[in-house]
């Protein structure tokens, strides 16, 4: 069976270079193998996706919290405020960021989901107050 | 050391004289009222020297309410902003132009003489008024120069850095200095009990704010609970649209009058508890310009590198000129120059109308009053994402936004020098 131009033209740009013999060995290797094993070997391996860390809730907190501007310690204290007076308990917590906020919320037995329920419902009341838009009359 | 003017006619001369020694004794220099600068021809100087002391001293008599130079000398010291203070000898007709124009209620009571106790309490409120933080307007008869996002910008950098407690006034019927820090849901409330400037400068009607309670309808700026800067206020009296109303001829000349003395009480009030009022201007010569003109211890124009901006410059040198009755000094003007980059900077944009600080300087009356610090182009001055809260509204400005270092350290030291310069 004779190449065509395009395919002559593709196998030369792929082995440019390699000496009769290298590409003798290297026809015979494709013909002997499948081509699953033949791409896994000439694949670069995937990066497997690095292990997150940090506590889930952090980031979950992290993420719900994301669209009020400012530093973490102010929204922490929002957070501490708001989930008191959901509660409706007296939370002598001055929390240095969400991190510290969730640590300190479940020492005073706050459960994960109500801390994130907590922060959903911030969230729920700022737009409330704040988050009417400007309209064109 | 600084200087107090005081107005007075010949009949209570000796009245005068105590509370001129009075004032020296306090370290004060005294210019008393004189036929001497009390000419037609003189009246420049008259004004002049007005509009460079620090507080005018006015004694309140029959003979003073016929006086058509004390007169003249009390609208000089309104339109050059001047601190006044009224000692009562008791014979002032009550019908008289000085209650009509001045807040008489807190005048000091000469009627018994000019006692210790009376002298005293001119020597207190002679105090007060110097003590008190310096009014800056951010004016420039051309608009789109930054003057709203710089003024928001600036003194937030000289609270955050420098824990100055800052007051901001919005007198721009577009109100973009209260778009710039507060939500619509915010802003609608605010208007609803109306706690803005509207209602300062109403004083009759439903949407009128009672007299004593001016001082109170600031609201607060930063809300952080923690922090060294929780002590100092950084505060806004917000701006409403219904200003417009005072830049057309629909309001009567007394109401304009009322809104004048009110918004003068304003700014008093705010004086007392902060480092610096300032008052965001809106971008053309109307009777909301006049407010800010007349009540500014010093202007900033800022500029952005471009011919036009040199235009607004010089109409506003003689809009205060008009206003104030006398030339503007450069020391109580400070040019800004906004958004620049190393293109404008060198004067190679090849651009017809670009503007650098060579020209700047070259400009005689400008010279003295550009800034050496300038605020280069920056993504960090621009309004905040509309997609996200900004419940301590603080947090829009760009030295609480992440990013744009060399913009955050240009405006700490552009504010400092500002407010250096209107010490």
């Amino acid at each position: 069976m004779k190449l065509d131009a395009t395919q002559a033209k593709l196998l030369r740009t792929a082995f440019k270079g390699r000496s009769r013999a290298e590409l003798k060995k290297l026809f015979a290797l494709v013909r002997s193998q499948e081509d699953r094993a033949l791409l896994a070997a000439a694949l670069p391996t995937k990066k497997a996706a690095p292990k997150r860390k940090g506590d889930p809730l952090v980031r979950e907190l992290e993420q719900t919290l994301k669209p009020i501007m400012g530093p973490s310690a102010e929204k922490a204290d929002m957070l501490i405020e708001h989930i008191a007076k959901k509660h409706r308990r007296k939370l002598a917590i001055e929390p240095k960021g969400l991190a510290d906020a969730a640590k300190r919320l479940r020492a005073s037995k706050f459960t994960d989901e109500q801390i994130r329920a907590g922060a959903q419902s911030l969230m729920a009341h700022l737009a409330k107050l704040y988050g009417d838009r400007e309209t064109v009359v | 050391m600084a200087n107090a003017y005081l107005a007075f006619e010949q009949a209570d001369e000796d009245q005068a004289r105590a509370i001129a020694a009075e004032l020296e004794r306090n370290g004060w220099t005294v210019t008393p009222s004189s036929g001497e600068l009390r000419q037609a021809e003189k009246l420049p100087a008259l004004v002049q020297t007005i509009g460079e002391s620090h507080i005018v001293v006015v004694l309140a008599s029959r003979a003073s309410h016929e006086s058509q130079w004390l007169q003249r000398e009390v609208v000089a010291a309104l339109n050059n902003g001047r601190h006044i203070i009224i000692a009562n000898s008791g014979n002032l007709p009550t019908e008289s132009w000085i209650h009509a124009t001045l807040d008489t209620s807190h005048a000091v009571d000469l009627s018994q003489g000019a006692q210790t106790e009376a002298l005293a309490k001119i020597a207190d409120a002679a105090r007060t008024a110097k003590s008190g933080g310096r009014v800056v307007a951010m004016l420039n008869i051309k608009g789109g120069v930054g003057k709203t996002v710089l003024a928001a910008n600036l003194f937030a950098a000289a609270h955050l850095a420098n824990k100055r407690s800052i007051a901001f006034i919005d007198l721009d019927p577009q109100h973009n200095l209260t778009q710039y820090f507060l939500s619509p849901g915010e802003r609608h409330r605010i208007r609803d009990r109306n706690h803005t400037i509207y209602g300062v400068l109403n004083a009759r009607g439903d949407h009128s704010v009672p007299a004593q309670d001016l001082g109170g309808i600031a609201i607060p700026l930063n809300r952080a609970r923690k922090g060294n800067d929780k002590d100092a206020n950084f505060e806004l009296v917000a701006g409403d649209e219904r200003l417009f109303e005072f830049t057309l001829d629909t309001r009567s000349d007394r109401d304009k009058a009322e809104a004048f003395t009110r918004f003068r009480a304003l700014v008093a009030a705010l004086r007392a508890r902060n480092d610096a009022v300032i008052i965001d201007s809106n971008p053309c010569a109307t009777f909301l310009t006049r407010l800010a003109i007349t009540t500014a211890d010093h202007i900033i124009a800022p500029v952005r590198p471009e011919k036009y901006s040199l235009t607004g410059l010089n109409m506003l040198e003689h809009v205060v000129r008009e206003v104030r009755g006398r030339a503007l000094r450069s020391s109580e003007f400070s040019v800004l120059l906004n958004g620049v980059n190393d293109r404008t900077r060198s004067g190679e944009t090849g651009d017809a109308d670009a503007l650098t600080r060579g020209e700047i300087n070259a400009a005689p009356f400008f010279s003295g009053a550009l800034l050496s610090e300038e605020i280069p182009y920056s993504a960090v001055l621009k309004s905040a994402p509309t997609d996200r809260f900004a419940a301590n509204p603080i947090n829009v400005t760009a030295m609480m936004r992440v990013g744009g270092r060399p913009a955050k350290e240009a405006l700490t030291n552009a504010a400092a020098a500002i407010l250096r310069r209107a010490q």
